[in-house]
């Protein structure tokens, strides 16, 4: 027996080393401290507002928000994600009164969020009756070792993936310099991307119907959001996905239901083709002050 | 309790300090056995494990009942009595519902309306394969083939021991009755042999299977919206993955039980390579296929038959009891009926290639393998299939022009949680394995090597564990439904 842990030591050596280092230099946990930074600030300043979504609703954080506002979007959160953070919310603040959730239809695909185990601390203190993760106590302790983190595991896969993939070598350009061509372009393609299987996933659709529930159990109100984007970008939801999107919207009878998909245009208030510039969350800001009577910006 | 989730690896950690700490303690060593068998039973549900007493219990006495019998129509009832506790517990909690709806759709053909009375079963994990096994011992006993066990602490431990407890191998009692009966010695060689094993088995399911079922999944799932080429590959991959998943399970199982010093029969030897139908089921769930020989085939007069019709009946029943094993529905008797259909094929064509002496072996033996693979998986379609109908569409899908429809475009859009070079770069490694090891018990043989061969071999392993594994979650393992 002895020799059998001595054969092993240098692989456990070297799991632990590289465990060591994916924590202190992976992108993944810096990722993952600001995400758990942001959820912990709004609980702590028990915000009465919060936004609930992706990286489209997130761009509100180019803003200088309100006091009573808090910002839990963030890129490439679903479904799950999203009642998970309702639940802390619900749980740990009871000045919650009104919650934003982007109604969009990419937030309805079929993709699992990279996000996920981000919410493992919070996993652990809840009561998450729906098992949305499907993974036991130990699984959300043992994730906490990188290695052992399927989520890393993606990432860290994915990046060495895009370094192998010949660079093309071109600067970012600003949305609005870029030709017409271009736009449609790269909007059709993160639009064919984004919207693979939209409102297949069951089990994504009963938990946004469950998110809805508890908040109005808890007398939450809900407003459903969706953010402008390129129409190229949006056009690439079939449209009878779309429709079965818009159909369960109505069925969940939302306290309001803004749809600002193509209320902005001009390319100049855009970043790329799914995300406003500073300049147009300002001005949807002030749209959604005047539909809703909540103020975003201070 | 899954064998690849932690839960498992904690549970089988103090499982074995605590066996490995009790070596010169048979007794306490089988008590152990018997409780963490039915602790890891009831993780899934503990009300199933009534179902295993009471077959455990009965089988030990009745199969003392028919060992102490001289009394030869006695013993036959004895049998009978053993045989319909066993069936009866099986056809109830597995195929009841099947039965009872047949029964309807056929009365339906002659325009009588019934309704058939549905309930709603929970199937028992594991179900087919421990009654199986205990079938076995009595009409072992029966024939005479070996006397019954009076030590039923041991009875009980054979009928539940954990590693092949749910999802086999379906050992025979002669095999495995008597090694909880000997005192049992820590072997270094032996554990050793089987963390590799077992390290192999994790491999097949959480890279190969869980990978493939990403794909597999989504293109039976949504058929009907993707051309033949996609199909094809999706078959593919359902083949690999199924193998990857029954294979790698069998793998853990038997290395962790050589780990305790228990010898499980092999289940897998590379049956992708196989030549024919036949040499398949030499190497597909060989404990499965080899009892259906001992306790269908050969009782039915096997190939000692005098006409060739009694002979082709006999393989066409064994085959297709076989598929209804596996499942309550009409897919598993149709893939059942195919091996059988396939085996007759291929055995008039080998008769007519052995006289093809121009064309070089290795040629010869590469078109086999290829030709036995191709039916092998397109059997698979049937198995996996939903229904009947979904089958013969997903066929006729297949048989069109679109299977030229260039794939990559609708693999694309299935979303980028498994990249399809992990898949590739899996089977790569696995492929070689197997190929060089066809015959052996695992693949994964590397003891021949150099120390330093062998250490990257292990790393290459280990690596291919941690980071191309699937990360979706654990996957059930496909055999528990059976």
């Amino acid at each position: 027996m002895k020799s059998i842990f001595i054969k092993l030591t240098p692989y456990i050596i070297v799991f632990i080393i590289v465990n060591i280092y994916s924590f202190k230099t992976s992108d993944f946990f810096k990722q993952e401290k600001k995400y758990i930074e942001r959820i912990d600030s709004v609980l702590d300043s028990q915000s009465e507002i919060v936004f609930l979504g992706d990286s489209h609703v997130e761009t509100i954080k180019l803003l200088n928000l309100s006091n009573n506002l808090g910002n839990l979007a963030f890129g490439a959160d679903g479904v799950y994600e999203m009642y998970i953070k309702v639940l802390s919310m619900i749980k740990y603040n009871k000045n919650l009164k009104y919650v934003f959730i982007a109604t969009e239809p990419q937030i309805f695909n079929n993709s699992s969020s990279s996000n996920s185990t981000f919410l493992n601390k919070y996993l652990l203190k809840l009561d998450d009756t729906l098992n949305v993760y499907n993974k036991s106590k130990l699984n959300l302790i043992t994730e906490k070792v990188p290695l052992f983190n399927d989520s890393y595991i993606s990432f860290a896969l994915n990046e060495i993936y895009s370094n192998l993939k010949p660079s093309s070598n071109s600067d970012k350009k600003v949305w609005s310099e870029l030709s017409n061509e271009e736009r449609i372009e790269i909007a059709t393609n993160t639009g064919i991307s984004d919207h693979s299987s939209v409102m297949t996933n069951q089990s994504f659709i009963n938990t946004y119907k469950t998110i809805i529930e508890i908040c109005k159990t808890n007398n939450i109100k809900v407003i459903g959001v969706r953010f402008p984007v390129n129409e190229n970008y949006i056009n690439q939801c079939k449209n009878d996905e779309r429709k079965k999107v818009d159909d369960f919207i109505k069925t969940l009878n939302l306290d309001l239901n803004l749809d600002y998909s193509t209320k902005i245009t001009n390319p100049i208030y855009f970043d790329d083709e799914d995300h406003l510039n500073k300049k147009g969350i300002e001005i949807l800001s002030n749209i959604i002050f005047e539909d809703s009577g909540i103020k975003i910006k201070k | 309790m899954l064998f690849n989730s932690f839960e498992f690896v904690i549970f089988f950690c103090i499982v074995f300090f605590i066996y490995y700490k009790s070596y010169n303690n048979l007794k306490f060593q089988n008590i152990l056995l018997l409780v963490s068998s039915y602790i890891f039973y009831g993780w899934w549900d503990w009300k199933f494990l009534t179902l295993i007493v009471i077959s455990s219990l009965s089988d030990y006495i009745i199969g003392k009942a028919i060992d102490e019998s001289d009394n030869k129509k006695k013993r036959k009832q004895l049998l009978i009595l053993s045989l319909t506790i066993n069936l009866g517990i099986l056809g109830f909690f597995k195929y009841y519902n099947f039965f009872s709806q047949s029964f309807s759709d056929f009365v339906a053909l002659f325009g009588f309306e019934t309704n058939p009375f549905l309930l709603n079963i929970v199937l028992p994990v594991g179900i087919s394969f421990y009654t199986f096994q205990t079938m076995s011992y009595t009409i072992d006993i029966y024939k005479g083939k070996m006397k019954s066990n009076k030590n039923l602490l041991e009875f009980m431990t054979f009928v539940s021991f954990f590693p092949q407890l749910v999802a086999g191998p379906i050992e025979r009692a002669s095999h495995l009755l008597p090694q909880f009966s000997k005192k049992r010695t820590f072997n270094l060689y032996e554990f050793k042999e089987g963390a590799k094993q077992g390290l192999w088995g994790l491999f097949k399911k959480i890279v190969i299977a869980d990978n493939c079922a990403f794909y597999a999944n989504q293109i039976f799932e949504n058929s009907d919206s993707y051309p033949g080429s996609v199909l094809v590959i999706g078959v593919i991959l359902f083949a690999f993955q199924i193998y990857g998943d029954f294979s790698g399970y069998s793998d853990i199982a038997i290395g962790i039980s050589r780990m305790m010093g228990i010898d499980l029969m092999q289940n897998f030897k590379s049956p992708y390579l196989s030549e024919n139908i036949q040499d398949f089921w030499r190497r597909w769930h060989i404990s499965l296929s080899t009892w259906f020989r001992d306790y269908v085939y050969i009782p039915l007069g096997g190939s000692k038959v005098d006409s060739s019709f009694r002979r082709s009946l006999n393989i066409i029943i064994t085959f297709t009891v076989s598929g209804f094993w596996h499942g309550a529905n009409w897919t598993f008797i149709i893939w059942g009926a195919l091996h059988s259909l396939f085996y007759f094929i291929q055995t008039s064509y080998s008769r007519n290639m052995a006289t093809v002496k121009i064309l070089p072996e290795k040629f010869v033996k590469f078109f086999s393998i290829l030709i036995t693979f191709i039916a092998v998986t397109f059997a698979w379609i049937f198995f996996r299939a939903d229904s009947f109908s979904h089958a013969i569409s997903y066929i006729s899908e297949i048989i069109s022009s679109s299977i030229l429809t260039n794939p990559m475009s609708y693999i694309k859009t299935m979303g980028s949680t498994v990249k399809p070079f992990i898949i590739v770069i899996g089977l790569i490694y696995l492929s070689l394995f197997e190929i060089f090891n066809r015959d052996s018990n695992y693949s994964f043989q590397v003891g021949h090597f150099r120390a330093p061969v062998r250490t990257v071999l292990y790393s290459s392993l280990i690596l291919l564990i941690i980071f191309f594994r699937a990360t979706g979650g654990a996957i059930d393992f496909i055999y528990f439904q059976f």
